[in-house]
This record gives C-alpha cells, sequence and structure tokens, in this order.
C-alpha cells in the first residue's frame, strides 16, 4: 500500500506538469463555449476554419484529432474492429479511425434487420445453441478472436463465446455471418474464449463459475463444493479451411473449481502450450443471506491466485495414440486432473490477485498477467518456466495434486503499473506493452523488457479490456490503440439512465500517446474488440443464386424463374417462389385457416442493391434476402382474413410494394383454436399479475417512511439507538424544521459548524449528501415527527 | 439573404498559435497530418465542424426511423455519433426489453394474439408537440408491419406502451401528432377487410376492402407517478378512426397553427393519385360505429361533417408536408406544388368541388388551391423546411442533387451536387413550427461507397450531413448506421429533452409506478407458495443478495430484483446461466425474470454488466434439486487449530490494510476538498457515490470486529475483506472524482 501511495503522489506530479501545458493550450484555443448551437436555430453563416475552431471551443489537441479521424468518402478506413455485444447477444463492428458504427453482426439473439432468427434456416441455426433443448434467445458474447495462420490473422474466420450460456459462435469474414454454433456440453459457465491457436488448431475456451461438470444437481457445502464442482478449459479443434469445429477432436482440461478467467495460446517458443488465468483459487462461495460473508470478500482473499499452464500438443497427441486416460463425460473428452498432472500436461504458477487478462507477448518468451486486486503487471519468463518444468523444481502441489512453480521461479520481473490492472496489449516496437488499468481509468504505456513505465494516458471512465492493431498476433501494428471504457457518466448527450460505453481512440504512433476520439457504443456491452487491417480480409457482396448461407450450399429450395409453383400437402401449403426484377412470384397465395404455410424464396438479384424483405402483414413473417440467397418463411396461418404481401428494397428509396395478398379462408375450429389459445394466455397474465407481495414494507407505513427508506436514511439511522450515525429519536425538538431541511437537502453546508464537526469525528462520517428532493425533504422531516413520536408512546407503555 | 461573416482577424492568429504549438510540442502539425491522409482544405473544415471534443454535447438529439429493424435509434448532430439503440417493436437483450417480465407484459398488451410480435416496421416517427413546438418528452412510432403503435418516454428512452390497431391489418409505417399532442395519427397502408374474414380480391375489393386513418387520444397528465415520472398514455376508448374506401395510403402530415385541424395525406387508387384532406374537428363527435370494440366514423358521416375532401395530383408525389407556419402543404414530386390551406380550408367549408370519387369523397380542383409549383428535377423524393421563412430543400433521388427553393417566391435559391443519389431528408426541428437551418440530412439508400470496407453483403445504411448554414451548401460527413433500414428521422435541440440519471427506488419502468416488488436493503426474502416461488433481491457493487437459492424442479421462480445503487452509470444487469432470462437493472431500477426451473443442476448466476473492479464477483448460484432427490448431505469440515490461527493471522493482517487504504482514501478526500470539489456536479455526485461506498462498508465492519471478539477468525477474516473491497470501490470512485476534478481544474477537458 505504500507503494500506492507513492504512485498517487507521483500522479499528482505528472497531472500537475500536465494541468499546466494544458492550461496554455486553452488559453491559445479561444475562450470556451458550451454546445456551439444557436438555441434559435439561426443560420451560423460562411464560417472560415478560424470561425468553426472559435464557436466550437476546439483547442489545438482537438483540431489535430478531428483531421486524424474524419475520414472522408475519397480514403478508406485503416481498419474494422470486432466487439462482443455482451448482453446484447452479437458483435458489434466499427472503423478505424473514423469510428463509424458498420454492423451487428448477430449471433445469440434474433435481429430483424439481418433477418438471423426469422427464416427457416436461420431459426434452425440458433436451435442448434439450445441448451438441453431450452429456448434461449440471447446470449452474453464477451471475447472475439481471428483464425490464425503462423501466428497471424488470416482473415478467414472469428469466434466468440457466450458466457451466460456456454456455447462458441463461429463467423465467416467471406460474409461476416454465423455459420455455427457449438455447444460446450460440460460447463454451466464460460468466459476464456474464444483465443485461436497459432495455426487454428484449437479455439481455446475456459469456464468461468465452476460447476458439476456432469451437470447435475449436489447439495453445497464446501465439502462437496470441492468434491463435485469443476472447472475447466476445453480445446476445440478447428479447421482452418473449413470453419468447423470438429467436437469430436476436442477436449476438454478438467481443472479445480477455481474460477478460471482468459487465456491465451503459447506461440514461437510457447507454442503448444496454453496459459489461463483464475480468482477464486480461495473456492469460496458466498450467501450473503444465511450470514457468510459475500462472494467479493472470500474470493479475493488470498494474495495471489493460479496461472494455469497447459500443454495442448502433447496432450493432443497423447489421446491419439491412446496413451492417457481420458474420461467421457456428456459425450465429451475430458482429461483428469491426475491424467494430466501424471503426463506433464498441467501446471500452477502464483499470479497477482484476481487477475483478468494474460496476454502472451508477440515473441512468444514472455507471459504478462495483471491482477485487479495487485497494482502491478507481472512479467512471466516462458524460459524460465520451461527450466523449472524441466528440473521439477516445484514449491509443491495445490490440494488436487497439480505441481506449483514458485513465482520466483517463473517471474521475469514486475512493475508496477497503477491500481486495478487488467489486460495488456502489444506494439509494433519490440518490448512496448500498454496495460489498462481499470481503479485509475488509465492506460499505461511500459517497457517489459526492462521493466519500466514509459507513458500513461487518463481514459474515460474505467477502461476495462484495450485492443491495439494485430497486438495479439506476432506482428502488432501499433498506430492505433482503443480503450474500452465502462462507464461513460458525463461523456455524452444524456440519454436516460442507461449509459451508452465508451470506446476512446487512443492515437500510439507518437512517444506520447493521445486520445483522439471519443465514441458512444449505442447498445451492448463489449468487452473485448479485435482490430483487423481492411487489407487482411476480403468478403464478398453477393451469393450465387439459389445459397443457403447458413450451409453455403445451394439450397434444395432453389427456384428457377419461371418454375415458381405452389405444392399443397395435408395441411401444409408450401409456395416455391422466385424474387426477380424487384418482384415475387407468386404473387397471391391461398390458404384456410389453421393451414401451415411455408415460402420458400430464391432472390435472383446480382447486384449490391438486390437485398429485399418479403413479409406478411400482421403475421410476424418476414426475412431479409441477399442478393442470391434462398431462404424460406414459416408460420401457422392462425387468424383468417386478407394480409397484404409486401417487398422492400432496403437499398432504394421506393415504398415497400404491394405483390399481393394472402387470402386465410375462415374455419371454425382453427377460429375457436385461436381464440381459446389468446384467452388462455391472457389468463396467464392476469393470474402473474394477481400475485401481490406478503409483507413487504409498503404496508402499514407511517407517513414520509417510503421517502425515508428510498433515501438510504436507515443505512445510518435509527429511533431510540446510536448506528452508524446519531439516534433520530426526538430529533425534531432538538433541531428546527429549517434547520433540518437545509441539513438534509445539502449536508456539505453545515460541514463547518461545530457541533456537526464534533459529530463527524465521533462517527467517523459525514452525512452525505442523498440527493433529497425539495417535495421529499418535507415527508421525511414529518417522518421523523412521527416516528419519535410513535417510539416514545411504544418505551413510555413498556414503562 | 443568408448571414455572411468574413474570415476573422482571430482565425488567421489562432493558424500562427497552432502552428507555434505544433512545434513546441514536438509532434506532427496540422499540415503532416493532412498530407499524410490525403485531406483538403475542405475536408479540415469539415472536420472540425464535425468533431466532437472530449466531453462536448451535440446540438441535437435525431431520432431514425429504422424500418424493419423495429428498433429506436438516436444520435447527435452534428457529430452522427450514435449514442443508443432502444427495443420498440423488437426485442432487445442489453435492456432486458421483451426479456423480462415487465417489458414482456407491455408487449404483450400490444399483442391480440397468443404470441408476442418479434419485429415491426417503423419508418417516419413524431416527437410530441406543445403549441406546434417540440416539448421533449414523448417520441411515437407506427409499426407498419404488425399494425402496432408504440410511445417512448424521453426522460428515460425506454418503451412505455405499444398497443395493437384494432382495425388495420396493415398500417403505414409513419405517425404525426397534432399541434398540442391531442392525437397521435396512424393510418393503413394497403387496404384490407377489417372483419378477420377473406375476400374475393376482384369482386370484392371495393366493396368489402377498407382504409382509414386513425387519431389516437393521447393523454399526457400533469401529475407524476409516485416514481416521479410523468407518462402519457393513449387511450383506445377516445380514439377514432375515418373509415375510408380502398386507398392505398401513404404519407401525412398535420396542420399547425392555422391549420392546425387539419390532416393531409397521400392516397392512390386506380392509377390516380391524391392527397386526402381531414379537418379532425368536424368529425371527432361524429362516430357512427363501433367494430372489434374500436370507435368508427364512416366515410359518409365525415363527408356530411365536411371534415373530409381529396385534391388529384397531376403527379405522383412521394411526400406531403405542411410549411412550419401552417400556411401551406407541399407535395414532394418533380414539380412540387405548393398548396394554400385557406383555400382548401374554404372549400370544404363552402363545398367548392368539382366532382367525386371512390366513396362520394368530394373532390377539390388542385389549380383552384393551389399556390404554384416548382420544378426540382428527376425524382424528388423529400422536403425539409428551415429556419429561414419560406427556405425549403428538396432532394432529386436522380440528379443527385438537393435544391434549397423558397415556396413564398416559389423560386430556387441554390442547389448542391453530390455524389449519392439522396432519398429522405431531415433539417432538426423540421417538422416542428421551428426548423433549425445549420444541418440538413440526407439519406443515401443506396449506399455504395468504393473506399467503405467490404464486410460481406449486409451493409449498414447510410446517410450525409449536409451543412447548409450559408449559400455554399456542402456535404460534409458521412454517417454509417447498422441493424437500420433507415428512413425519416426527426431531431430535436438537445436541451429540450431533460433525461433523468436514476430512477425513484423501486421503479418498474414500465408502467412508471412503483413495483410491488421492490425490496430494500436488508429486506431480501424468498417467499413460496406452492410450487411458485419469488425471489425479492437487490443489486449494488459487487454482490446479489442473495446469493445462495436453492428451489425443486418444477418450481416456477421469479426474481424480483431492485439495483439498490445511487450513482450515475451504475446499471447492473442479471441472468442465470442457461435459463435464457436477462435483465438490465439501471439505478432504482425494479424488473423481474420468471421462468420455469424444469432442469435441474447447478446454475450460477451473475451481473452482466461490468460495474466495478469486482464485477466479475457479483455472482450467486441457484441450485434446483430434482424431484425426489435421495442423496445425502455431506457433513462440513471443521477448521483445524493450524488453520484458524492462519485466519487469526490473515485479518490482522487485513486490518493493517484497511488502515493504510484508509489512508489513501484520506488523502484523496483531502485533495478534493482542498480544491472545492463540491462546485462541480459531475464530482460532486462521484464523491457522494464514493462516501455511499463506506457508508456501506459499515455492516461488514461490524460483522468483522463482532467475529474478531468472538474468536471466530475465518468469519472475522472474511468480513474484514468485504469491508476491504467497499474501501476499493470508495477509492475507485474516488479516483475517478480526484481525475475528473483535475481536468476540471485544468480547463474543461
Amino acid at each position: 500500500m505504500k507503494k500506492v501511495n507513492k504512485f498517487i503522489r507521483k500522479s499528482l506530479l505528472v497531472t500537475a506538469i500536465f494541468a499546466f501545458s494544458a492550461l496554455f493550450l486553452v488559453n491559445c484555443g479561444g475562450e470556451k463555449k458550451s454546445g456551439g448551437a444557436g438555441l434559435d436555430g439561426a443560420p451560423f453563416g460562411d464560417e472560415s476554419f478560424g470561425d468553426v475552431v472559435k464557436r466550437r471551443g476546439l483547442n489545438a489537441q482537438d483540431v489535430l484529432a478531428a483531421v486524424k479521424t474524419y475520414t472522408p468518402d475519397k480514403i478508406a478506413d485503416e481498419y474494422v474492429s470486432l466487439n462482443s455485444g455482451g448482453q446484447a447477444g452479437n458483435m458489434i463492428m466499427y472503423t478505424v479511425p473514423s469510428m463509424r458504427m458498420l454492423k451487428y453482426v448477430p449471433t445469440a439473439a434474433r435481429q430483424p434487420y439481418n433477418g438471423y432468427g426469422y427464416s427457416v434456416e436461420t431459426k434452425k441455426m440458433m436451435e442448434t445453441g439450445f441448451i438441453d433443448g431450452a429456448e434461449i434467445l440471447w446470449g452474453d458474447t464477451h471475447h472475439p478472436g481471428f483464425s490464425e495462420t503462423d501466428g497471424l490473422y488470416n482473415g478467414k474466420w472469428a469466434a466468440i463465446n457466450d458466457k451466460a450460456n456456454p456455447r462458441i459462435y463461429i463467423i465467416s469474414l467471406n460474409d461476416w455471418e454465423l455459420k455455427q454454433i457449438v455447444q460446450n456440453p460440460i460447463f454451466r459457465c464460460d468466459h476464456g474464449g474464444c483465443f485461436f491457436t497459432p495455426n487454428s488448431e484449437y479455439i481455446m475456451e475456459a469456464a468461468q463459475y465452476p460447476a458439476p461438470l456432469d451437470r447435475k444437481y449436489y447439495p453445497l457445502t464446501e465439502a462437496t463444493f470441492e468434491k463435485y464442482w469443476r472447472g475447466g478449459l476445453t480445446y476445440w479443434k478447428f479447421n482452418n479451411e473449413t470453419g468447423k469445429v470438429d467436437e469430436r477432436n476436442s477436449f476438454t482440461f478438467e481443472f479445480p473449481p477455481y474460477t478460471q478467467d482468459l487465456s491465451d495460446a503459447g506461440k514461437n517458443a510457447s507454442y503448444g502450450w496454453g496459459f489461463t488465468n483464475s480468482f477464486c483459487s480461495e473456492m469460496y462461495f458466498g450467501g450473503i443471506e444465511s450470514g457468510r460473508a459475500p462472494f467479493e470478500a472470500g474470493c479475493s482473499s488470498k494474495d495471489t491466485d493460479y496461472l494455469h499452464v497447459t500443454n495442448w500438443k502433447k496432450a493432443a497427441e497423447l489421446i491419439k495414440s491412446g496413451k492417457i486416460k481420458t474420461k467421457r463425460i456428456n459425450g465429451h473428452t475430458v482429461i483428469p486432473i491426475e491424467s494430466a498432472v501424471k503426463h506433464g500436461l498441467l501446471y500452477l504458477i502464483p499470479e497477482p490477485k484476481s487477475p483478468h487478462g494474460v496476454d502472451v507477448d508477440p515473441s512468444g518468451d514472455y507471459i504478462i498477467v495483471a491482477g485487479k486486486l495487485d497494482s502491478h503487471a507481472w512479467v512471466y519468463s516462458f524460459k524460465k518456466i520451461m527450466d523449472a518444468i524441466k528440473n521439477k523444481k516445484f514449491e509443491g502441489t495445490d490440494k488436487f495434486g497439480i505441481p506449483i512453480i514458485a513465482l520466483e521461479d517463473a517471474l521475469h520481473g514486475s512493475v508496477e503499473v497503477g491500481l486495478g490492472p487488467l489486460h495488456n496489449q502489444y506494439d509494433d516496437q519490440k518490448g512496448i506493452v500498454y496495460t489498462s488499468i481499470y481503479v485509475d481509468s488509465r492506460v499505461t504505456k511500459w517497457d517489459y523488457l526492462n521493466l519500466k513505465v514509459l507513458d500513461y494516458v487518463s481514459s474515460h471512465y474505467n477502461i476495462g479490456h484495450l485492443v491495439s492493431a494485430h497486438g495479439d498476433t506476432k506482428k502488432p501494428h501499433g498506430k492505433y490503440l482503443i480503450s474500452l471504457d465502462k462507464l461513460s457518466i458525463d461523456r455524452f448527450n444524456p440519454v436516460g439512465p442507461l449509459h451508452p460505453q465508451n470506446h476512446q481512440l487512443i492515437d500510439i504512433d507518437a512517444d506520447k500517446m493521445r486520445i483522439i476520439y471519443d465514441m458512444p457504443l449505442p447498445m451492448g456491452e463489449p468487452h473485448y474488440t479485435a482490430l483487423i487491417s481492411v487489407k487482411d480480409f476480403k468478403s464478398v457482396d453477393k451469393y450465387d443464386v439459389g445459397t443457403d448461407i447458413t450451409t453455403m450450399k445451394k439450397s434444395k429450395y432453389y427456384t428457377a424463374v419461371g418454375k415458381e409453383r405452389v405444392v399443397k400437402r395435408g395441411k401444409t401449403v408450401e409456395v416455391f417462389g422466385t424474387i426477380n426484377n424487384g418482384k415475387v412470384t407468386p404473387n397471391n397465395i391461398s390458404v384456410n385457416q389453421g393451414q401451415k404455410v411455408v415460402i420458400h424464396l430464391t432472390n435472383h438479384g446480382q447486384s449490391k442493391l438486390d437485398h429485399y424483405v418479403y413479409e406478411v402483414s400482421a403475421y410476424d413473417a418476414m426475412y431479409r434476402w441477399r442478393p442470391g440467397e434462398t431462404a424460406s418463411i414459416e408460420f401457422v396461418a392462425e387468424k383468417a382474413g386478407m394480409f397484404p404481401l409486401l417487398l422492400d428494397k432496403i437499398h432504394s428509396p421506393a415504398n415497400r410494394e404491394l405483390q399481393g395478398y394472402l387470402a386465410v379462408k375462415f374455419n371454425q375450429a382453427a377460429e375457436n383454436a385461436r381464440l381459446l389459445a389468446y384467452s388462455k394466455r391472457v389468463q396467464a397474465d392476469m393470474q402473474m399479475q394477481a400475485f401481490k407481495p406478503s409483507a413487504i414494507e409498503i404496508k402499514n407505513l407511517l407517513p414520509g417512511e417510503m421517502e425515508f427508506l428510498n433515501y438510504g436514511c436507515n443505512a445510518c439511522h435509527k429511533f431510540g439507538s446510536e448506528f452508524n450515525g446519531p439516534d433520530l429519536l426526538m430529533v425534531d425538538k432538538r433541531r428546527d424544521d429549517k434547520w433540518l431541511k437545509s441539513w438534509i437537502l445539502n449536508p456539505e453546508k453545515h460541514y463547518s459548524e461545530p457541533d456537526i464537526e464534533a459529530m463527524r469525528q465521533k462517527y467517523k462520517l459525514a452525512m452525505p449528501n442523498q440527493n433529497v428532493s425539495e417535495k421529499d425533504v418535507g415527508k421525511i422531516i414529518q417522518y421523523l415527527k412521527a416516528k419519535s413520536e410513535a417510539v416514545m408512546k411504544e418505551m413510555t407503555s413498556k414503562k | 439573404m443568408l448571414k455572411k461573416a468574413n474570415p476573422t482577424m482571430f482565425g488567421i492568429v489562432f493558424f500562427l498559435m497552432f502552428a507555434m504549438l505544433g512545434q513546441l510540442l514536438a509532434q506532427q502539425t496540422l499540415e503532416d497530418v493532412k498530407k499524410a491522409r490525403g485531406l483538403n482544405d475542405d475536408d479540415v473544415l469539415a472536420a472540425v465542424k464535425t468533431f466532437m471534443p472530449r466531453g462536448g454535447r451535440d446540438e441535437y438529439f435525431a431520432f431514425v426511423g429504422t424500418g424493419n429493424s423495429g428498433t429506436m435509434i438516436v444520435y447527435g448532430i452534428p457529430s452522427m455519433r450514435i449514442y443508443k439503440y432502444v427495443g420498440v417493436f423488437s426485442p432487445e437483450p442489453w435492456q432486458g426489453y421483451g426479456y423480462d417480465d415487465e417489458s414482456i407484459l407491455m408487449l404483450k398488451k400490444g399483442s391480440s394474439d397468443n404470441r408476442i410480435y418479434s419485429y415491426g416496421d417503423m419508418r417516419y416517427p413524431a416527437l410530441s408537440e406543445t403549441n406546434g413546438e417540440y416539448n421533449g418528452k414523448y417520441l411515437f412510432y407506427s409499426d407498419g408491419a404488425n399494425s402496432r403503435i408504440a410511445m417512448l418516454g424521453l426522460d428515460d428512452f425506454e418503451t412505455k406502451q405499444v398497443l395493437p390497431h384494432p382495425l388495420f391489418v396493415n398500417c403505414f409505417p409513419g405517425v404525426a401528432v397534432t399541434e398540442n399532442t391531442e392525437f397521435v395519427i396512424q393510418s393503413s397502408q394497403y387496404p384490407a377487410p377489417w372483419e378477420n374474414k377473406s375476400a374475393d380480391l376482384e369482386k370484392e375489393f371495393d366493396s368489402k376492402f377498407k382504409s382509414g386513418v386513425t387519431f389516437w387520444k393521447f393523454v399526457d397528465p400533469k401529475e407524476a407517478t409516485r416514481s416521479g415520472h410523468h407518462i402519457g398514455r393513449m387511450i383506445k376508448e377516445e380514439s377514432f378512426t375515418v373509415e375510408l374506401p380502398p386507398f392505398t395510403l401513404d404519407y401525412f402530415d398535420t396542420g399547425r397553427k392555422g391549420s392546425n385541424t387539419f390532416v393531409v395525406g397521400l392516397a392512390s387508387k386506380d392509377g390516380k393519385n391524391y392527397v386526402y384532406v381531414i379537418d379532425y374537428s368536424k368529425i371527432q363527435d361524429k362516430v357512427s360505429s363501433r367494430v372489434n370494440e374500436a370507435n368508427v366514423v364512416s366515410t359518409k358521416a365525415a363527408i356530411d361533417a365536411k371534415g373530409l375532401a381529396m385534391i388529384e395530383l397531376p403527379e405522383a408525389a412521394r411526400k406531403v408536408k405542411v410549411t412550419p407556419d401552417g400556411k401551406y402543404f407541399i407535395t414532394a414530386s418533380d414539380n412540387a406544388m405548393v398548396f394554400d390551406f385557406d383555400k382548401v380550408a374554404s372549400s370544404m367549408a363552402n363545398g367548392t368541388f368539382s366532382g367525386k370519387t371512390a366513396g362520394d369523397i368530394p373532390l377539390i380542383d388542385a389549380n383552384s388551391v393551389m399556390k404554384g409549383k416548382v420544378n426540382i428535377g428527376k425524382d424528388v423524393m423529400d422536403i425539409a423546411f428551415d429556419y429561414r421563412d419560406g427556405v425549403v430543400y428538396a432532394s432529386a433521388f436522380s440528379d443527385k442533387k438537393i435544391v434549397r427553393w423558397n415556396y413564398n417566391d416559389l423560386k430556387t435559391e441554390g442547389e448542391v451536387a453530390l455524389t449519392f443519389k439522396p432519398a429522405m431528408l431531415m433539417t432538426p426541428q423540421g417538422m416542428s413550427a421551428a426548423p433549425h437551418s445549420n444541418y440538413l440530412v440526407a439519406v443515401d439508400k443506396e449506399g455504395l461507397y468504393d473506399n467503405y470496407p467490404n464486410v460481406g453483403p449486409v451493409r449498414p445504411s447510410f446517410q450525409h450531413l449536409i451543412d447548409i448554414s450559408s449559400d455554399n451548401m456542402r456535404d460534409i460527413y458521412t454517417m454509417s448506421l447498422p441493424q437500420a433500414n433507415i428512413y425519416g428521422s426527426v431531431a430535436v435541440l438537445r436541451t429540450t429533452i431533460k433525461p433523468i440519471i436514476r430512477y425513484a427506488l423501486g421503479t418498474n419502468t414500465r408502467t412508471g409506478e412503483i413495483s410491488d416488488f421492490k425490496t430494500v436493503a436488508g429486506q431480501e426474502k424468498i417467499e413460496r407458495q406452492g410450487n411458485r416461488v419469488h425471489v425479492f433481491g437487490t443489486l449494488i457493487r459487487s454482490h446479489i443478495t442473495p446469493e445462495i437459492v436453492e428451489v425443486n424442479e418444477g418450481d416456477v421462480v421469479t426474481f424480483h430484483l431492485t439495483n439498490l445503487e445511487r450513482a450515475e452509470d451504475e446499471t447492473h444487469g442479471f441472468t442465470i446461466n442457461t435459463y435464457g432470462k436477462h435483465g438490465s437493472f439501471e439505478p432504482g431500477k425494479t424488473a423481474s425474470l420468471t421462468f420455469v426451473a424444469d432442469r435441474p443442476g447447478v446454475f450460477p448466476y451473475y451481473c452482466t454488466e461490468f460495474c466495478s473492479a469486482l464485477h466479475l464477483e457479483m455472482e450467486g448460484i441457484l441450485l434446483v434439486k430434482p424431484k425426489n432427490w435421495k442423496g445425502k448431505v455431506e457433513k462440513e469440515v471443521a477448521l483445524t487449530k493450524e488453520e484458524l490461527e492462519q485466519y487469526k493471522k490473515q485479518y490482522e493482517k487485513k486490518i493493517e490494510v484497511i488502515k493504510q487504504t484508509g489512508d489513501v482514501i484520506n488523502g484523496v478526500v483531502k485533495f478534493l476538498k482542498e480544491n472545492d470539489y463540491a462546485k462541480y456536479p459531475y464530482v460532486k455526485a462521484l464523491v457522494e457515490d464514493a462516501f455511499d461506498q463506506l457508508e456501506k462498508g459499515k455492516f461488514a465492519k461490524e460483522n468483522y470486529e463482532k467475529y474478531a471478539k468472538e474468536g471466530k477468525w475465518k468469519d472475522a477474516f472474511l468480513w474484514a475483506e468485504q469491508y476491504w473491497q467497499y474501501q476499493v470501490k470508495t477509492a475507485d470512485v474516488g479516483l475517478r472524482a480526484k481525475t475528473l476534478l483535475e481536468e476540471k481544474l485544468q480547463g474543461g477537458k
């Protein structure tokens, strides 16, 4: 902690210097004006460069940042960033350096613009991700990775994990569409994925919150937790050419029930090895409700956690040759801890408390781990790790018998980088690394070979991950770094309680880092981003006519122009149609109420403009057909009537055009079924709403008590006894209403009063401003009186 | 005449200063960057006109018509940065929209079927108005695909109401509001029978197919709900629909000022094009029947009340819009036509008609009510108004140009040639009585750019920001907008909207009421009624209470969670692994997640929003016990004497750390106080939050002191650890406050 103090002092000094130079800039930049818009909307007129700079209050750095990021149509952006969408369950793409939003690639959740989850084909794709058959229509995507050849992005595939529903998604860079969903059959939660090995031999996916691997129920005790709960690391066998995950030749390392976090694959000298960190190696579980300290206390009580070192190359060879004892759980190959230990496939090394990122450097010789609760970043030497393994130099084993390499035997060194370091990204200059510092809200640039800090820049606020161009490959590009800020508080126009995230583009070309753009991320919460140069991938803009885009094969429902037909079979009406020259054939469809309708359409358009949405009004049935695509929509014609069939050309300003009508002929039985289903649904909803919770504090409240509770006054005050703050019994007799009001509204105004100061000394805490509104303060005071009276009455009656 | 400013002395001085500074800082100069990136002077001017310095505020909020994405998008002008996507007609998991019980229930009210529709087609939004000007309170969308209407509250940017249309099978995907938002207007697009029966398209088209225009009654109560929200509502019972013969209806607009009771819209039938004119003041009390429990004014009743007429257009138009002064309405056609409202009104009042069309609707002769027309160009798509008297812009798609002209003197004033084909146009506030005039946004539907990264067939939509502040109009920014099939937009001055940053504790954000399931700290509990389990929990940095929940297989379980945070931007999310539910809990919000625990096993749950350094530790476990489970509960292992001794040492060590951390916090507090932090609202809010965090630690402190006294060293240590975690959170926020304060002291950036 002394070091932390020193660090703060040092940062103050640096800040002071910075403040001075900034002041100078501001003076030169002219007076600051907020907003800039004339409130009346009058035109600004013809403005020169100087006029604009003055009106908008830009300083010299702002102007430089503007020209570094502004990208007119004649010049191209340099990079595309692929982000996880977090709980939006998608992937977010934007361009660099212009920081313009580009695309949301759907993965876990339906997306009407793309059509994902609306066609029969994409619905089927989603179903492959239904865990235990449960319909899961969202996900929590976390860490995207690009496929690699020889440790460099090969521009073919991207993969991402889903923390909420342990699955991974494979996206083709050929069309940036989802091609495969792979369920992890033994984890309940994952987080550390997707990380490709240097030739995309495997994709690493680590568990997060441990759970029994057989997915069975066990009662929760400390004993059962150790016995049945497990973590793990899955190596998914990947084919770089087909982009398919080969589930049969994939395997999982069983890990102790430490909470595993991120991973990275070794390269060059460390090729064949993987590194996975963990937190909560205390194996603690909380239970505030039963008096146990919460997870957050028990999960970070040790000074170190464990870096898991795994040898995937040797493991794969042993499994192939049958020389290792594995077990099958839910049909999946698992290497038990004892087998892994026996064959020298698994080691532990202490790492700083609650680490997040573990990042192998471009040379593959060093691995940097940053621990959120330690102000240092620790640099491990792969050579030292190998020496320790070779010489069997271990400091002991953990409870599960895994050999532990002593920290000093593996460490190249450590550097104090700031409070709450999280994640590291590399530069094109040798030995340079950038680390995100969560608590200090900054990026620290440092030299991991010579172990010294070089520079830092403040981010806004609380940076989580960061990314540099190709920063996790053998050849990082340098140039740009993006800070993925978790909060954006005062950065943008306010849009309600839910704020956008903030991604800050940082120019890292010069020695001194500079933030050149603040970009709001309008949906989802990106956890990690990967940046790929626009030169390193090549995508199509259309498909061969008749392509099913989920399989990339010719669809069996392909229909040639002139071969359109309607086939009626039993209760199903199947339409084989075409979209050609902006028209759908057949135009009208006639069915009976209660029949199932399947419409297969082939889009014969082949230009970039030939994107069509075909929809059945009021039936919630639609899909977007890309040029050349064949896809189907399917629904039950549950209600009778005439429903317009519409075609909308997305890349044209024309209206959606009427193609014809779906005529659904009335059928009494089907109508009865529809009405019954509807009224049942309404009944169920009403039943759901009928529940009124019992004895929640709302009943029998004194006037103003709700306000008292809402503003959290009860956190510190009681009536009739002291608590964290003074006793409020009869407070209304000691202070007048006016004073009480002023005190509650603006306590800081009274801090200098001697009796307040005395109380502050006594309780070691000043009363915080609780943002009580003018309207509520009166009610609170009313409650103070009423409650005092009630308590007094009770006390006297007891006597 | 446009205001013209000359380059000032200031500009030149600034340039010199700038050059000096560049050298002083020994880094790239403006010229270096220009050269390296191939930018010219116009590009630099465009860059400084659109670039937003850190923490700067955009001048306008713009709300986008997003087509079939069913999602509202809001962005800022002039930086063109997108601020938020909000689920309206489509589910949106980030906000738990369509995933938590409250929003599901709201969406169910928007469905007259046994399901929730999963998308919508929304193209032309409208903002609520007072006296014809935007009041910044509500936003409306029409769902053209599944025939719904929706309202968003702009205090929190959430969808508050979705209603199904009782009559129309297909709606025009646009809305308009009357001058004081008395009514929200929605029309059908393609005609269909209203009685859920099929009909013969050839023989029965004129007799059974119908169109209509609906006036949704909107009520904006003065009184706030208990949560402090003002939530307006569309009231179906007080709404009415004007029945029309089977015309295909298109874009419409409402009158204002002198024409404030009129609605004008495009209609077509049998190859002929019309503008329909409805004066709702004449017909709102002429309800003649009720169909599907909706009030209907028949065509005949509307005609009889002199409230309905049509004008046949000599050429097809794409739009019809009312001028800001309410005197005219203009059609977006190659020869833009300006119609005089006064003349139209008097024709209708005096019965001066030239004939009749379908349904015996009287026809007004176009020439008799037209002020005049102006030739614009080829394939005119849209028009937009300006602050300057009579100024209007029109986009000529095939001519790749936007023309500025004046509807008063019917003369063109200038034009800007573009590199793309312009479609829909929007000026900030342009659809209100008070348009602004520095920016024009033009949609590029084609989006054909050689230099834009090719990321597969599905591309974003594009629109351009055109600088219209002077005679020399310029295209200054190309914005891409993903997941949106972009159409019309509306924009309002930033300061008109006054969003909240936190909810009153326990708010059900969909109803605006305090939720019955609100839970405050210390009152968390689990309630059971047979197989129905209600978990009343709370969320706070960095734990979920309760942390361990056990239920039986087959139980119907609801987690009712309240986010206790008061700090800005401290949102928590919640999900249970593999159970497919997700909620977003902004500070103060209460929401519920219901699911059937039909799969036995162990299911971790966690916070999905990175909320603090210990976010990953914000977790819990749901245990679902199988039916007829017969396993045995294993005994807990007791601590050995050595282990206990170990914990004691750890405890003592932790107490030392707590003391040191306390010193760090005091250091930061000292700095903050010495620099008058309370003068800066954002800093002040952060400092208050920091104190809040420390405040919450009191409970942990009591615990560790208690357990230490009792010699329960493991518990003492763990609670000491917990207290320290609160200190870390205090330091986290405190340091953020300090950084911000340092910036403020440096001058605002």
